[in-house]
């Protein structure tokens, strides 16, 4: 699992790669907690899941997680392109209820400027 | 005439479900085979060959001799490359008073206006092609047959009906009431599976019970009382649904799933053998095991997350070793431990006369009968000794003999007397000194047997063993008080 996250217009762009699953998550943890302290004034998130094809409740649980401590500090947080594998694991979980998911990430980045 | 059923040569969409037998497969409320069979019924043909492929134990288990539909019922087996005509041409005159033959995923779609007059039609002669060879053929003509067993083909004279494929022949699928569809890839299968439990469902005699329109449950389907069951939708047997879920519209779930509570089920197949997740929502999919499919273009999920969806499956041969290997020697442990605690308390409890053991005759491993001594007190009075005795787990004491003898599990489900009737399904059965109705305070004993039958392993035995030791120990007085109220003299 590889982080790359940037700031576009006062938006923090998180890439995902690879699955994001129990094995993975605590790299995901550490790396996006590593570059939202040097940008503590980055308040709003996308995240770019087109480069995670698999993911699972452990997965899923971390992006909660963060959704909770973004949300918790008055910022919010958009997914864009969710493959097809883990929409699945959305649907069946009903995490779609709880995330604001855009097909891509400038869709996803014009809400998060509103 | 005689049937023969092919039930290898499991075609090539069905990967994706699973090791699941594809003869199995659920078509509304029942397994395909089952539509198959009642065809030969409906025919008259009462002796039937099934030829076996891969998972020939589940197809035989299912069928068994026969009687259950007043059939004889034999078995062949061939290698997946081998073609069942090879079978067919060992002994040809075996066929010659009339040969009904099924061998590919044809499934016999009842017409609106069917009946069984109409079907009794294709007793005259008939075929249906798929894919350039026969999948169905039925004749009473030895020319007919000879060439169907020579070359796979069907003879020019028969009429041949094909209502998918459209060949030379025409014999409007109207004329024997039914519509024979080849199920050609997945969400063929799917959409055959919804327009069967949305409007077709009463054309068949469907398992178990229905209870209103739409909507078919099978035997020993446990829901409590704020499930929500929304017809149409078919449930298959020995399901279990846990609180607050719903199931349908448009839902078929087959044998032996435990549905979480809180789950949303609709427009979807839930193949057997699954346990689907708390809370989860299944709409429009397919679940087979730890696998969710979308029918629409066959995209498959593999979860690896028993909390998601995970298998059930019973065939857990290695595990079941191990447990038994654990189950003897933690009960020697036991013994050992507890001998002389049990011999100074229960003599003391004989000599006051506050209790003793009573033989229960109980259903053992493997079905065999078994006396089980079962601890009565006296009185309904608690009294400290008694506490001591059941806090220590020293009643089990004499069960434990039992499970060194190789009579019964160490954990699994609560015995059931002989008196309540046979155990029909001895590989689900576990009987045990321990169980969950020992180790959590509120269950439902016939719940968690089915429970533990497709959940258990040596985690699930250490848990069960752990909360029923320290649970007996700590909550003394419930549990004192529980025991004496089932077991009082």
């Amino acid at each position: 699992m590889s982080v790359a996250c940037t700031k576009e217009q006062g938006i923090g762009i998180v890439t995902l790669s690879g699955p994001l699953t129990a094995a993975t998550v605590e790299a995901f943890r550490e790396q996006l907690a590593a570059w939202q302290s040097g940008e503590a004034d980055v308040k709003n998130f996308v995240f770019d899941l087109s480069a995670v094809d698999f993911m699972d409740s452990a997965g899923l649980g971390s992006l909660i997680a963060a959704l909770k401590r973004i949300t918790e500090r008055g910022g919010d947080m958009k997914l864009a392109c969710l493959q097809k594998k883990p929409r699945m694991v959305f649907e069946i979980t009903r995490a779609y209820k709880v995330f604001e998911i855009y097909d891509t990430v400038e869709e996803a980045q014009k809400a998060a400027k509103k | 005439m005689k049937a023969v059923l092919y039930t290898g040569g499991k075609p090539l969409w069905a990967d994706v479900l699973g090791d699941h037998p594809w003869v199995l497969l659920p078509i509304g409320s029942r397994q395909l085979l089952s539509y198959w069979i009642e065809i030969c019924v409906d025919l008259g043909v009462t002796d039937i060959q099934i030829i076996l492929g891969q998972d020939a134990e589940y197809v035989e288990m299912f069928c068994g001799n026969g009687a259950k539909w007043g059939l004889s019922i034999n078995y062949s087996f061939i290698h997946a490359e081998d073609d069942p005509k090879t079978y067919l041409s060992r002994d040809p005159d075996r066929w010659n008073d009339g040969l009904l033959y099924i061998g590919d995923v044809l499934f016999p779609r009842r017409r609106a206006d069917f009946s069984k007059e109409k079907l009794r039609r294709l007793l005259e002669g008939g075929c249906v092609c798929h894919e350039g060879h026969c999948a169905f053929f039925i004749s009473r003509s030895s020319e007919a047959i000879g060439k169907f067993i020579r070359t796979g083909q069907c003879c020019g004279d028969l009429l041949c009906i094909d209502p998918c494929i459209g060949t030379n022949f025409s014999y409007p699928p109207d004329a024997c009431g039914i519509d024979f569809t080849c199920i050609c890839d997945i969400t063929h299968f799917y959409r055959l599976n919804m327009e069967v439990v949305r409007d077709e469902m009463s054309r068949y005699l469907t398992s178990g019970y229905s209870p209103s329109g739409g909507a078919s449950i099978g035997y020993n389907v446990i829901t409590p009382p704020s499930v929500s069951l929304i017809p149409p939708l078919a449930i298959g047997n020995d399901c279990r649904v846990g609180a607050i879920a719903v199931i349908g519209p448009n839902a078929v779930v087959s044998d032996h799933v435990l549905i979480d509570r809180q789950c949303e089920i609709s427009e979807s197949i839930i193949l057997s053998d699954t346990y689907v997740g708390r809370n989860l929502e299944i709409k429009g999919k397919i679940v087979s095991g730890n696998r969710i499919i979308d029918p629409e273009d066959g995209t498959c999920l593999e979860i690896e997350d028993p909390w998601l969806v995970s298998q059930t499956n019973p065939r857990h041969y290695f595990r079941d070793a191990l447990r038994a290997v654990f189950s003897w020697e933690f009960s020697l442990l036991l013994v050992i431990f507890q001998f002389i605690h049990f011999f100074f308390v229960y003599s003391i409890i004989r000599l006051l006369g506050k209790g003793r053991f009573v033989d229960r005759n109980c259903w053992g491993i493997d079905g065999k009968e078994v006396n089980l001594p079962h601890f009565v007190a006296s009185s309904p009075m608690p009294c400290f000794l008694l506490m001591i005795f059941y806090g220590a787990s020293l009643d089990r004491f004499p069960q434990l003999l039992n499970v060194l003898k190789g009579k019964i599990w160490l954990c699994g489900q609560v015995p059931k007397a002989v008196n309540s009737g046979v155990i029909k399904e001895p590989k689900r059965y576990f009987p045990a000194v321990f169980s969950y109705s020992d180790a959590f305070i509120e269950v439902d004993k016939q719940m968690d047997a089915l429970y533990y039958a497709h959940t258990r392993s040596l985690a699930a035995d250490l848990r069960i063993l752990r909360h029923a030791l320290f649970a007996r120990l700590i909550e003394v007085e419930r549990v004192s008080e529980a025991e004496q109220e089932s077991a009082c003299l």
